[in-house]
């Protein structure tokens, strides 16, 4: 009996082939244990790999301050580059698109700043405190008051003000909106395993 | 924010928030007292003219009864918790022993419109309830913790029974294979973006919709009729009827609703609790003030046609509970639509962090 190629057997395992090929594939692997059991190697890896895709997570503590000061550098670093680069009398050996390239650089860096300023400094907008993750998944209104839920936890806002109660967005954290009016979002926290349970209720 | 941020952006520095706000108040006579609490990493960050306070408390408390706490619920609120809502954090699933201390995170971001009430915040943390093994409660209740912790509760056994049971009988590669599936389905499960507007208006131009109830075994509590308009994306459920088929008194129940696309799509769209006393074998009637717009991931609006509701709590005047049995989401294939309970979601978490030796040290522990 001819064995299955590498690439059918893999292509088969993630359900890639077409459906002909694809159930030939499969009543082969029926009668044939050494494709079978390389069929199942193949989905045990795409399984691993999956889980390390799920389970990883920016770190909780993340120094955003030292983030900051690296972009920085980085910007500073590119002028200083090519501040150097002109002291040492350089700028005339460079082509014309060098010049243009330094250019851009500059640009690019002046507009990163510009962004990153207008990020940190924008202003709040409508509910835009809450608004740092692409978009509510759940929402009551009532009223004035507005209660959200979504990966990040749940929150309450009304005319300006506002709560929210957040917690570490995984991949196995829940969120649902009560009927009656309130919005409740679970995590497991990974520090100490427990389970917490965030609810905003309007009154 | 840095120093090299705050000169950057010419003054408009962050202001540090008072060192500690925070205010616990527990009862006198509470089975659990505080042995530390305080802010942790807080700052006030400007957004425009509004000011933006995150607050990482810590709460560590330490359990003074003769019995172990097996859940607890904390009443939040602050300035900032504006007339019209209330906040609480739970946490379920615990164990912790007589004497012994556990802790207790709570992670604000608070949204002030000015930075002289950022550098007053005060958050105040409120006992509303504590379960312990013997399903005991003690507490105000204010925010119904009580039947919501005794529910998580009795979950977390079945569930943990119910697993034990099949590590039992099938062994670790029975147990794992569990495991993965809920995981799988916890990935794969149809999400629905739900917004609800409190409102008794009846939706413009809606058409009545069909209506069901899941059949569940030993339900002391049966839908007998209900009544739903929709329009477009949006849904409104009208008039909800039960009948107490249980001899004991029944103080509130939570109803689970399934609605169903135009293409025979399922998704979850989330609980309706609801407080109604039924002497037994009588009746009563929910009539929820609301409506809901149904859309799905991208924005693409749902269109309803059909809604099913489940009974998945019923809580007794007596302070005893129902949820349905463990194989109840497998059969009525419900699985692949609604989550599992927080205990399945802190179990799958063990199981996907540790491993499987994790998960069956937790399930042999408790």
């Amino acid at each position: 009996m001819k064995h299955l190629i590498q690439s059918d057997i893999a292509l088969a395992s993630r359900g890639e082939l077409s459906l002909v090929a694809g159930l030939r594939a499969k009543a082969h692997c029926v009668v044939c244990a050494p494709c079978r059991e390389q069929m199942d190697l193949y989905r045990a890896d795409q399984f691993r790999v999956r889980q390390a895709v799920d389970s990883f997570e920016l770190p909780r503590a993340m120094n955003w301050n030292s983030i900051e000061g690296e972009i920085f550098g980085n910007i500073r670093l590119g002028l200083d580059v090519s501040e150097i680069g002109q002291s040492a009398g350089q700028k005339r050996e460079l082509s014309s698109e060098r010049e243009i390239s330094w250019r851009g650089a500059v640009a690019v860096a002046a507009m990163t700043v510009i962004v990153m300023t207008g990020w940190f400094l924008g202003g709040p907008g409508k509910n835009t405190y809450m608004r740092h993750t692409p978009s509510a998944v759940a929402q009551v209104r009532s009223g004035a008051v507005v209660l959200k839920g979504d990966e990040s936890g749940v929150g309450v806002e009304n005319r300006g003000m506002g709560l929210m109660l957040r917690h570490v967005p995984s991949p196995s954290s829940r969120f649902e909106v009560g009927l009656e009016g309130s919005v409740r979002s679970s995590a497991v926290d990974v520090d100490s395993g427990q389970v917490t349970v965030s609810q905003i209720y309007v009154e | 924010m840095s120093n090299k941020l705050a000169l950057l952006s010419l003054g408009f520095a962050s202001c540090l928030v008072a060192q500690d706000g925070l205010r616990v108040n527990f009862p006198a006579d509470a089975p659990i007292s505080v042995v530390s609490s305080g802010w942790g990493e807080s700052k006030a960050i400007p957004r425009g003219g509004a000011y933006v306070v995150d607050v990482k408390t810590s709460l560590r408390l330490k359990n003074n009864s003769r019995l172990r706490l097996r859940g607890i619920s904390l009443q939040v609120s602050s300035q900032e918790m504006v007339a019209g809502g209330k906040a609480s954090v739970s946490v379920p699933s615990l164990d912790v022993y007589p004497g012994q201390e556990f802790p207790v995170k709570i992670d604000l971001r608070l949204l002030q419109p000015n930075a002289a009430a950022s550098s007053a915040v005060v958050v105040q943390v409120q006992l509303d309830g504590i379960l312990f093994e013997d399903m005991s409660f003690f507490g105000p209740n204010r925010l119904g913790s009580r039947r919501q912790l005794t529910a998580w509760e009795i979950e977390a056994r079945r569930d943990r029974q119910h697993l034990r049971l099949i590590l039992a009988r099938g062994g670790e590669e029975s147990l794992k294979k569990i495991m993965l599936d809920v995981l799988a389905r916890d990935n794969s499960r149809p999400k629905l973006d739900v917004r609800l507007a409190r409102s008794a208006a009846t939706l413009a131009n809606s058409r009545g919709i069909e209506t069901a109830f899941l059949a569940q075994p030993d339900l002391p509590v049966e839908g007998v009729k209900a009544v739903a308009v929709a329009s477009g994306n949006q849904l409104q459920i009208l008039e909800l009827a039960f009948e107490n088929r249980d001899k004991r008194e029944v103080r509130s129940i939570e109803l689970g609703l399934l609605v169903r696309d135009h293409e025979g799509r399922e998704f979850s769209a989330g609980s309706l609790p609801a407080v109604l006393s039924m002497k037994p074998r009588m009746g009563a009637t929910v009539m929820p003030a609301a409506s809901v717009t149904l859309n799905r991931p991208m924005g693409l609006p749902m269109k309803v046609e059909s809604v099913t509701g489940f009974v998945q709590q019923v809580e007794f005047s007596n302070g005893e509970v129902w949820v349905p049995p463990s194989g109840f989401r497998d059969e009525a294939r419900l699985s692949k639509l609604i989550a599992g309970s927080v205990e399945e979601q802190r179990l799958s978490e063990i199981y996907r962090r540790r491993g499987l030796a994790a998960l069956i040290e937790e399930l042999n522990r408790q």
